[in-house]
């Protein structure tokens, strides 16, 4: 059970990268402040299988870096766009095993409709421009999964 | 390790082309490549100069749907 509380920055905002489980109930109750009407937490977890294909586990890897730059950037965005109070991004890389959180994401706001836009505009531009990649094992192989090429990485 | 010695203006193109000589392995990736350039996308004009980083990598398919 992870004891630490997220690293906030300055502005109160989470991003960061892990290697063990994401605690998405402490990352809303830490972001969650009393102007707040709606508090949206979304997580992203590993299926059991893609396309019918059977997936044991996946592996994910990350240009670390650029990945955390990315998060913030995708986070300054929304509070620009959305009257959003604050925002926590964390994704997790190593070995997860089927139902576990892979990415999380928190977003508070006044009101829940900006909280879904936003949190909906969040976990989008993640896949398509936080350099992070998975790997995943089946029963009989395993393949790195490629991103759409078609969804422009520039925001 | 990739060394490049000239004395007008590098691209990441020229880089690309670089290692593509060297690595005939990684031609099969071809278009579907990106580029960063100092942890920003950049392109194959983007300029680069001593001591940048680049990095060259596959679509990015983190998350979960």
């Amino acid at each position: 059970m992870r004891m630490r509380s997220y690293q906030q920055m300055e502005t109160g905002d989470v991003y960061e990268i892990v290697r063990d489980a994401i605690h998405l109930d402490l990352l809303a109750k830490q972001l969650t402040q009393p102007q707040d009407g709606a508090t949206l937490i979304f997580a992203g977890v590993v299926r059991n299988n893609t396309q019918g294909r059977r997936t044991l586990y996946l592996e994910y890897e990350g240009y670390e870096p650029m990945a955390l730059r990315k998060m913030r950037e995708i986070g300054e965005t929304l509070k620009q766009r959305w009257a959003v109070n604050q925002v926590g991004i964390v994704h997790r890389l190593g070995r997860l095993e089927i139902g576990e959180t892979s990415v999380g994401i928190v977003v508070t706001s006044a009101h829940r409709r900006t909280a879904f836009e936003a949190c909906h505009f969040a976990i989008d531009t993640v896949k398509k421009i936080v350099p992070i990649w998975k790997k995943e094992f089946f029963e009989d192989g395993e393949i790195w999964v490629e991103g759409d090429f078609s969804q422009s990485p520039i925001l | 390790m990739v060394e490049l010695y000239r004395n007008e203006m590098l691209t990441v193109r020229d880089v690309w082309d670089t290692l593509r000589a060297q690595f005939p392995q990684v031609e099969g990736f071809g278009k579907s490549l990106l580029f960063c350039v100092n942890q920003e996308f950049a392109d194959l004009d983007t300029r680069i100069k001593e001591g940048d980083e680049l990095a060259i990598f596959p679509p990015v398919s983190g998350g979960e749907d």
